[in-house]
């Protein structure tokens, strides 16, 4: 195993024809990290994570996984990255324990208790000689996650993996790829559940147009940007003229949020006052990941 | 090939049982076992009859064995093959094993080393119980060169529904949709069936035509037919007929249009090699169409995007 982070990918690159789906993507996830991978539909989210599992080959770039590079050794990447796809495709007529024992052979993994044990892991003991086509999608997306963990992978690769799950069965999920990460497992994890990123992810890259425009901690993201939060009572058109010079003022109702770079509560405050609007209720939080995502794929638009 | 032995296991698995598989057993073993039994009803008669008439089908007012194979080996076969590769596609069943260490050849032929076997399962089983039945019924058994030439028959008819086994293969690695690669099989299958007669010999006009005065001579209607033989050639369906013809009756001497023959000549009867020498161009026929089909196959599913989502 390389010292370096399980999972890099250097300026990966895939054009096809003259659309460029993914242009030169650097990224890198450690052990024990889960980062999110966030973006628009055609982001190309998908086609970076295919081509992380040597699926799609890179145009140019490559990927490197525990140091094996998808280009030159992609079956030894395969055997260190477990890919769980939005959908896992499983053979519908067979159990899970022999879906499984399938991957288990392409992985030389001769001992069957390793089957049982992953299928434990993920609850479904009970389960394991019912025909997959008996599944529910949420019994599928974790049947996907046995398998792939059945290989002992370094990398975990999921695409959506919440897609159709019940909030309970997401949350399930959520905790069950926190606690591989924390077992040392690096996971890169594709969603547009910003709030489920959010929550478990620490750190997050977001892609645009095949792009990665920005990419670091939550914190990171978020930048040096605030938001006052006021209630207030009064002339509150008055007030919005006056609190435009302080930030970015959005009104609904007699809700007034400004966009701030660092705390102006006070400015706030008193420009509302001298407009001849009480303030009722005062409060100052920092942009979520939605809103950071929003204003960076704004700016990328512009 | 890294990972076609556990494909070939897969498939094995998963089509034996499946009901797909079963019921199209069940057809062609129906379908053979009645075909026996009606030309054994019509030769129990004849003391002069051989063994192998029982296949042939000669004196039975209904379908012969043979033909009954020749119509249910294509539909074998494209039942195996024709939503082989864009059904796991569809299912995302394809982008999980690919997602292994696994080489993606090894995947393409542990599907033709799968479908083969599975056709080599049924063609095997039932040619063995109809060739038992077949004693049962008319009461006594074949020549030891009876049985080869059957066992011969068997494996051609194992090459023969490969043949379609690899174009359903091929259709079903081209077309995303699996309705589409069966029409497109079915489809292929029909032409070969039911028109290549039609076709052939329309052709054979264009490029050998017989005048209609004045008559034609023996040369240009000799041309004529050996141009629509060839040209009928092309068709799977055709080869399969006449190597049957020569592997299952020993009388047969020649595959040209043209059989010299005098009044008063004995009958005459071939061996087994020399029927296997005469039957030899066709069997490489269809091994030939076996390779082109899979090679082609093999380059489609080769050079085939899949990604992670399948959309």
């Amino acid at each position: 195993m390389s010292s370096g982070p399980a999972l890099r990918a250097v300026s990966l690159r895939k054009v096809y024809g003259d659309f460029v789906a993914v242009d030169r993507v650097d990224l890198e996830v450690g052990r024990g990290e889960v980062v999110g991978l966030l973006g628009p539909n055609g982001a190309g989210k998908t086609t970076t994570i295919s081509m992380m599992v040597g699926l799609v080959p890179p145009t140019e770039g490559d990927v490197l996984v525990d140091g094996y590079s998808v280009r030159r050794n992609p079956v030894e990447v395969r055997a260190r990255v477990g890919l769980v796809p939005d959908n896992p495709g499983f053979y519908e007529g067979m159990t899970a324990w022999e879906n499984l024992a399938i991957t288990a052979r392409l992985n030389g993994v001769r001992d069957p208790s390793r089957i049982d044990e992953a299928i434990s892991r993920v609850g479904l003991s009970g389960w394991a000689d019912v025909e997959v086509g008996k599944f529910s999608k949420g019994m599928k997306q974790r049947l996907g996650i046995a398998d792939a963990l059945l290989k002992s992978p370094s990398v975990l690769l999921l695409d959506e993996p919440t897609a159709g799950l019940d909030p309970g069965g997401s949350e399930e999920m959520l905790r069950l790829i926190r606690s591989l990460a924390d077992g040392g497992m690096a996971v890169l994890m594709s969603s547009h559940l910003l709030h489920q990123v959010e929550w478990i992810c620490d750190r997050v890259a977001v892609m645009d147009r095949g792009r990665i425009i920005a990419q670091g901690t939550l914190d990171q993201l978020a930048g040096r940007k605030y938001y006052i939060e006021m209630e207030l009572e009064g002339n509150v058109d008055a007030a919005v003229r006056a609190l435009l010079p302080v930030g970015r003022v959005s009104v609904s109702g007699r809700r007034v949020t400004i966009e701030v770079g660092e705390d102006a509560r006070r400015r706030a405050v008193e420009a509302a006052l001298r407009a001849g609007a009480i303030p009722l209720e005062v409060r100052l939080r920092r942009a979520s990941l939605a809103e950071a995502y929003r204003s960076l794929l704004e700016a990328g638009s512009r | 090939m890294r990972g076609s032995l556990t494909v070939l296991e897969k498939e094995l698995s998963e089509n034996l049982k499946s009901r797909r598989f079963a019921l199209i057993f069940l057809l062609v073993f129906l379908s053979g076992a009645g075909a026996v039994l009606t030309t054994a009803q019509s030769l129990s008669g004849q003391t002069a009859a051989e063994f192998l008439e029982l296949f042939t089908g000669t004196g039975s007012q209904f379908y012969s064995y043979v033909y009954f194979l020749s119509v249910l080996s294509p539909i074998l076969g494209i039942a195996l093959g024709f939503d082989s590769i864009n059904r796991e596609l569809s299912s995302g069943s394809m982008v999980r094993l690919l997602s292994n260490p696994i080489h993606r050849d090894g995947v393409i032929a542990g599907k033709l080393a799968a479908g083969v076997a599975l056709i080599s399962l049924v063609v095997g089983v039932v040619n063995a119980i109809d060739f038992g039945l077949g004693m049962l019924l008319m009461g006594w058994g074949p020549t030891p060169s009876d049985a080869l030439r059957f066992f011969y028959f068997s494996v051609v008819t194992v090459l023969y529904a490969s043949v379609w086994y690899s174009a359903a293969l091929l259709f079903s690695t081209i077309f995303r949709r699996a309705a589409t690669s069966a029409l497109v099989s079915l489809g292929l299958w029909i032409f070969m069936t039911f028109f290549i007669g039609a076709f052939s010999t329309a052709l054979a006009g264009l490029i050998s035509p017989l005048p209609s005065f004045p008559p034609p001579t023996l040369e240009q209607e000799v041309a004529y037919i050996d141009t629509a033989v060839s040209i009928a050639r092309i068709s799977p369906v055709y080869v399969y007929s006449e190597v049957s013809s020569v592997l299952l009756n020993p009388h047969v001497m020649t595959l040209s249009p043209v059989y010299a023959y005098a009044p008063g000549m004995p009958a005459l009867e071939l061996g087994v090699s020399q029927s296997l020498y005469l039957a030899l161009p066709d069997v490489s026929a269809l091994m030939a169409a076996l390779s082109i089909f899979s090679i082609l196959a093999y380059l489609v599913f080769m050079r085939m995007e899949i990604r992670a989502r399948w959309e």
